[in-house]
């Protein structure tokens, strides 16, 4: 499994945590910057 | 932050060159006024390497970030990824923060702020359930209507000074000695931003056949050598090619600084180069078009003209398409070469330049700001005089209310003039300003009744409920009142985001700080009310503002 589909994987397991008002721990909070750094990295983000 | 310990104080800025240059003109400042701050500054690379030469002032240290540093080949893992994330966070809270201010308005920042442990924290952070959380008064107020207002009365410096502590200032305007080289940056990162090439050859025609002492640099990035080329080599230019020096992707940022230090104007379009000819207050006219806000982003010095359209529909919204873009036809290069000349020549820029020496067929669609320093920081000016919007006028409403709700600052301005057509307008507004206070009214009279019943010893949860049911209709009709009075969104967004971040443990508390929001709003509607009443009473009669 890529990287890509790992956090793609674990976002949806986060995911359904968040909407089961879960509280989302510090390493959730890792994969959260992740994915959004990624996306504001992401080649046709409007700079 | 006075006394011998030094206070540790990390930033956060993750967006673009532009911001990182307006961060450290905010952090100098805060660094003048308490030399024994320590500051550490948090960036993309992308955005901040080429800055070093500037932030090496200011900042004890620096990280700079950017996903290869977590993400580090193809093969890594997500548990490597996190590993690294977490090594960052352990190497910052090494830094032992006082302070951590999160300067950016970005998702990646929110959760970087929440990971990093401080004292106390400024600016966007994301709370155990994921949501934003904003605990200062003026990062909420930047959150609620810097991304979607047009009646922001600040720039984006001075918000910053406010979210860091720091005093507004004049910056101290030094004479030095400047060479015969006007620097050119016409471009952009949006269409929408940029004049466009032709206009542009027009514009250095005129400006090279008027000036011929003056050589004339084009700078830019890689990204833009492409249009840079087409620019340089149009033949209508051929006869100057001797004083066109094409710079576009050839310098550094440092470079293009030391050139744009040393020459004697720069002309641009909202962009980096603008905020580097702030530090070392070059003249420099902007050429504001699209999406751009002249009153956020205009270079934060003295010697700035800032032309903006005078156009209903500017400034647009990122996401609203134009394929026609009618405000870019409103700066002339006729204006601009005068301007240019006027700057070269220290003439005088009052009204009978404007009447003697300016075309008013020009000036018909154009403002022409330049900025005027008070205790409140930058305001914009526009020296052409010509006759206020309503927007206008709002803008200075704003400036007076938040400065006086956030600094007790009292500001006063002169009443401004106003057409026929202006005047009915805003007082249409008068019966916005008085449903919202009405509405604000009946908060505070539904967050009184949650707050008697919860201190009850046993209080009826069904009341305590309904009430709060009835705060949230509340909300609703804002929304819908601010739809039909657009120029009240920034008060209704204001007050929206301060009660999602009221302050408490419980349902007492937190109806406490919202009874407290609900008062503050009605008062502020009640001054914005007053100053258009001071206004249009003579001309419109009204209704006086209801009380709940």
């Amino acid at each position: 499994m890529s990287i890509q589909e790992e956090i793609h994987k674990a976002m949806n397991e986060l995911q359904k945590k968040n909407s089961s008002e879960l509280n989302i721990s510090k390493e959730d909070m890792t994969l959260l910057f992740l994915t959004s750094l990624l996306e504001e990295e992401a080649p046709n983000v409007r700079k | 932050m006075s006394g011998n310990k030094s206070t540790s104080i990390g930033i956060i800025q993750l967006t673009r060159i532009g911001d990182v240059i307006q961060t450290y003109q905010a952090a100098k400042q805060l660094k003048i006024e308490n030399p024994n701050v320590e500051l550490t500054l948090v960036a993309r690379k992308e955005f901040a390497q080429g800055l070093h030469f500037l932030l090496d002032e200011v900042f004890s240290h620096m990280v700079f970030i950017e996903i290869k540093d977590f993400i580090k080949s193809p093969s890594s893992t997500l548990m490597e990824a996190r590993n690294s994330v977490k090594d960052l966070v352990t190497d910052l809270n090494k830094l032992d923060f006082d302070v951590l201010v999160n300067l950016s308005f970005s998702k990646s920042s929110e959760y970087l702020a929440s990971m990093i442990e401080a004292r106390h924290k400024l600016g966007l952070t994301r709370n155990s359930q994921n949501q934003i959380s904003i605990e200062d008064s003026w990062s909420q107020y930047v959150f609620s209507t810097v991304m979607n207002s047009e009646s922001i009365p600040f720039n984006l410096v001075d918000l910053f000074k406010n979210i860091l502590g720091a005093k507004s200032f004049s910056p101290e305007y030094k004479e030095k000695t400047r060479e015969d080289k006007i620097v050119i940056h016409p471009f952009a990162s949006s269409k929408k931003k940029h004049w466009g090439v032709n206009k542009w050859v027009d514009l250095c025609y005129k400006v090279l056949k008027e000036n011929p002492e003056q050589e004339l640099y084009v700078v830019g990035g890689k990204a833009d050598q492409t249009q840079a080329e087409k620019l340089v080599n149009s033949p209508a230019l051929g006869e100057f090619s001797k004083r066109i020096h094409n710079m576009t992707g050839k310098s550094s940022i440092e470079e293009t600084f030391r050139l744009v230090s040393d020459a004697k104007l720069l002309v641009c379009h909202d962009s980096m180069v603008s905020h580097l000819a702030a530090v070392s207050q070059t003249p420099t006219i902007v050429l504001s078009m699209g999406t751009v806000r002249p009153s956020e982003t205009t270079p934060y010095h003295e010697n700035v003209l800032n032309l903006a359209p005078k156009r209903k529909c500017f400034p647009c919204k990122v996401q609203e398409k134009c394929e026609l873009l009618p405000c870019h036809k409103d700066i002339s290069h006729q204006l601009v070469s005068r301007l240019v000349k006027g700057i070269l020549n220290q003439e005088n820029f009052d009204s009978t330049f404007f009447k003697e020496q300016v075309s008013p067929f020009y000036l018909q669609n154009v403002a022409i700001f330049a900025p005027h320093f008070s205790e409140m920081g930058m305001d914009l000016i526009d020296i052409t005089e010509s006759a206020q919007t309503v927007q206008d006028v709002f803008k200075t409403f704003y400036k007076i209310v938040w400065s006086f709700y956030f600094k007790e600052q009292e500001l006063n301005y002169a009443i401004p003039e106003l057409g026929k057509e202006s005047l009915a307008t805003l007082s249409e507004y008068a019966k916005g300003c008085s449903y919202i206070y009405e509405l604000y009214g009946f908060g505070m009279k539904y967050s009184n009744a949650v707050i008697e019943e919860a201190k009850k010893e046993q209080p009826n949860i069904k009341v305590i409920q309904d009430n709060i049911n009835k705060m949230g209709e509340i909300d609703q009709l804002c929304t819908v009142t601010k739809k039909t009075f657009p120029l009240l969104t920034p008060i209704v967004d204001f007050f929206f985001v301060n009660k999602a971040n009221a302050k408490g443990a419980n349902i007492l508390e937190i109806t406490q700080s919202n009874l407290l929001s609900f008062y503050d709003g009605q008062n502020m509607i009640k001054v914005v009310f007053d100053l258009i009443d001071n206004i249009t009473r003579d001309a419109v009669g009204r209704e006086p503002i209801k009380e709940v």
